[in-house]
C-alpha cells in the first residue's frame, strides 16, 4: 500500500469518526429540546386544559394563588432591594479595588457560596423563627424571609455583577487614567455608566433566582407559630397548607392550581431572563 | 536646551520578567523623540513608566527615577493623577469612549472640574483644530466616536489628551493599524504639535522616525543601546546593533 493510499484511508476513517461525533451531538441537543418542550407541555396541560372545558379560572385559584403570587412578588422584591446594593458594592470592590490576589480569593468564595443549597437557608430560617417563637419579639416573619432570601441570593448577585464588570474593556479604564482621572473618577465616569445596563440585567437575574427560592418561604411559614402569620405574609399561608396537607392530589382543582402557579412562575422567569439578556446585549457584553 | 523628562537608572520588572534595564535618557522640552527597536524591546514599558501608567499592571516593580522638570515623579508625595495629566499617554490602539465626539473630548476637562458648556465647547474646538479634525467633525460633534474611521479615532484620542492641557504627549505606536494616508495626517499633526509639546513616540518605521523626530532612542531587550540626534543616529550610528536594526539586518 502506498503512502498516498494510507493517507487516504486514514482521512476516510477520520471523516467517519467526525460524522458520528456530529450525529451524537445532534441527538443530545435534540433530546434536550424534546424534554424541555415535553416539560412545558405537561405543565400547560395540567394547568390549563381542564379549564378550557370549565370556561373560566378556578375560584380557588383567585382565592389562594393570586394573593400568594402578589405576596411572593412583594417579598422577593424586598429581598432584592436588600441584597442588590451590598452585592454591587462587593462586586465593585472585588473587580476594581481589591488587590489581584484578594480579588481571586473573593471570587472563589462567592462562586462557592453561590452553590449553597436552598435547604440550608430554609434551615437557618426555621432556626430563626424558632428563636423568635421563644422570645416572642423581633422582626416580622415576612422580614425574616426577605432577609433570608437576600442572604441566599447575595453570592449569586455578586457573581452576576462580577461577570458584568469583567466585560468592561481595560482599555477604557486605561484611557481614563491616562487623562489624569483618579480611581474613583474612573469608576464614576467610566465603569459605572458602562456597567449599568449589565447591573440592571444582574438585578433581573437575581429577582428571577429569588422567585425560584420558593421552598425557603414555604418551609419557614409552615414552621412558624400562628401568632406571627399576620404581617404581610398571611396571603402565603394557604398555599403552604396545600403543600403541607397533601390536599392537592391528582385530578383535584387544587392540583391544577399548583400547575397554573408553576406555569405562571415559569413564564415570569422566562420574561425576566429575556429582558436580562437584552440588557446584557445593550452593555455589549455578549 | 531645557530638559522636560530625565530618566535615570530606570528598571521595570513584570514579576520576574525584566522589561527595562537601567535606562538613562534625557528628553528635551518641545522636542520629538522616537523610540525605536524590535517588538519586546521595552518601548511601551518606557512610555508607561514616564507617566506612571505601568503601576496599573499587577506585579510591576519600577526602580530608578524619572524627573519631570527636575521633580521625581516616583516620589512618595507626588499626586499620580496630576502627573498623568501633565504627561498624557495615548495607547497603541485608539480607544474612544462609547460616547459622542463632544463627550469624548470633554471627558478630561470635566474630571478636572470644567463644567460650563461654553468653556467645554471652546476647549473641544481648540483641541480638534490642533489635530486637524475640526473641519471634518464640527457638524458631527454628537456622533458616536466609535463610528469614526481608524485615522480619525487616533487623532480624536490625541485631541482628547490635548484637552487636559498636558506638557508632554506619549504616543505608543504612532501608525498602528492606520493606512498610509491616515499615517501621513497623523505625522503632520505631530509636526504641528512639536514645539508646543514635548513628544515621545514609539514606532517600528524608520522613515517615520526620520520624518517626525528630532531625537531617536534605540532600545533592545530592555536596554537603551543608543540615543542621539535623529540625523546623527541614522547617518553615523555608534553601535553596530543600532546600525543592524536601522539597515534592516536585524528586526
Amino acid at each position: 500500500m502506498t503512502s498516498f493510499e494510507l493517507d487516504s484511508k486514514c482521512g476516510r476513517d477520520t471523516a467517519v469518526v467526525e460524522r458520528n461525533v456530529e450525529r451524537f451531538l445532534f441527538l443530545s441537543t435534540f433530546l434536550t429540546a424534546v424534554v424541555a418542550v415535553a416539560f412545558l407541555g405537561l405543565f400547560f396541560k395540567e394547568a390549563f386544559v381542564p379549564f378550557l372545558f370549565v370556561g373560566s379560572l378556578n375560584a380557588l385559584f383567585k382565592l389562594y394563588m393570586l394573593p400568594w403570587i402578589f405576596a411572593w412578588l412583594a417579598i422577593s422584591f424586598k429581598a432584592l432591594i436588600i441584597a442588590f446594593p451590598f452585592a454591587l458594592f462587593s462586586a465593585l470592590y472585588i473587580s476594581e479595588i481589591a488587590p489581584e490576589r484578594l480579588s481571586k480569593v473573593f471570587r472563589f468564595l462567592f462562586r462557592l457560596f453561590e452553590a449553597t443549597p436552598t435547604v440550608i437557608v430554609a434551615g437557618i430560617g426555621v432556626a430563626l423563627v424558632a428563636v423568635r417563637g421563644r422570645v416572642g419579639a423581633g422582626p416580622t416573619l415576612a422580614g425574616v424571609i426577605a432577609v433570608l432570601l437576600a442572604v441566599s441570593v447575595y453570592p449569586a448577585l455578586v457573581c452576576y455583577l462580577l461577570d458584568r464588570f469583567t466585560v468592561v474593556p481595560k482599555s477604557f479604564k486605561m484611557a481614563s487614567y491616562a487623562l489624569g482621572a483618579s480611581r474613583w473618577q474612573t469608576i464614576k465616569s467610566t465603569i459605572l455608566p458602562l456597567v449599568s445596563p449589565g447591573a440592571a440585567a444582574a438585578a433581573l437575574m437575581g429577582f428571577r433566582r429569588i422567585l425560584g427560592e420558593i421552598i425557603v418561604a414555604l418551609v419557614v411559614i409552615q414552621t412558624a407559630d400562628s401568632r406571627f402569620l399576620q404581617e404581610g405574609i398571611s396571603q402565603m399561608v394557604p398555599l403552604s397548607m396545600v403543600f403541607g396537607s397533601e390536599s392537592a392530589v391528582s385530578g383535584t382543582i387544587l392540583y391544577h392550581d399548583v400547575f397554573i402557579l408553576g406555569f405562571l412562575m415559569l413564564l415570569l422567569s422566562y420574561l425576566l431572563n429575556h429582558f436580562a439578556q437584552r440588557l446584557i446585549r445593550a452593555q455589549g457584553g455578549e | 536646551m531645557a530638559i522636560k523628562l530625565d530618566v535615570r537608572g530606570l528598571s521595570v520588572h513584570y514579576g520576574t520578567l525584566r522589561a527595562l534595564d537601567h535606562v538613562n535618557l534625557t528628553i528635551p522640552t518641545g522636542s520629538a523623540t522616537a523610540l525605536i527597536g524590535p517588538t519586546g524591546a521595552g518601548k511601551s514599558s518606557l512610555l508607561r513608566a514616564l507617566c506612571r501608567m505601568n503601576e496599573l499592571w499587577e506585579g510591576v516593580t519600577t526602580l530608578g527615577q524619572v524627573l519631570l522638570d527636575d521633580e521625581n515623579i516616583y516620589s512618595r508625595h507626588i499626586d499620580v493623577s496630576h502627573i498623568r495629566r501633565r504627561v498624557s499617554l495615548i495607547p497603541r490602539r485608539p480607544v474612544p469612549f462609547p460616547l459622542s465626539v463632544f463627550d469624548n473630548i470633554a471627558y478630561g476637562p470635566r474630571i478636572h472640574g470644567v463644567k460650563g458648556r461654553t468653556e467645554l465647547a471652546n476647549i473641544i474646538k481648540k483641541s480638534l483644530e490642533k489635530v486637524g479634525l475640526w473641519k471634518e467633525l464640527k457638524d458631527r460633534l454628537e456622533q458616536r466616536a466609535i463610528d469614526l474611521s481608524p485615522g480619525q479615532k487616533q487623532r480624536l484620542c490625541v485631541a482628547r489628551a490635548l484637552a487636559v492641557e498636558p506638557e508632554a504627549l506619549l504616543i505608543d505606536d504612532l501608525a498602528s493599524g492606520l493606512d498610509s494616508a491616515a499615517t501621513a495626517r497623523m505625522e503632520d499633526v505631530l509636526l504641528n504639535l512639536k514645539g508646543d509639546y514635548t513628544i515621545v513616540f514609539a514606532t517600528h518605521t524608520m522613515q517615520q522616525a526620520g520624518r517626525v523626530s528630532d531625537h531617536v532612542a534605540y532600545l533592545s531587550e530592555g536596554a537603551l543601546i543608543e540615543h542621539g540626534d535623529t540625523a546623527d543616529v541614522f547617518s553615523r550610528p555608534k553601535d553596530h546593533r543600532t546600525e543592524d536594526y536601522i539597515t534592516g539586518r536585524f528586526s
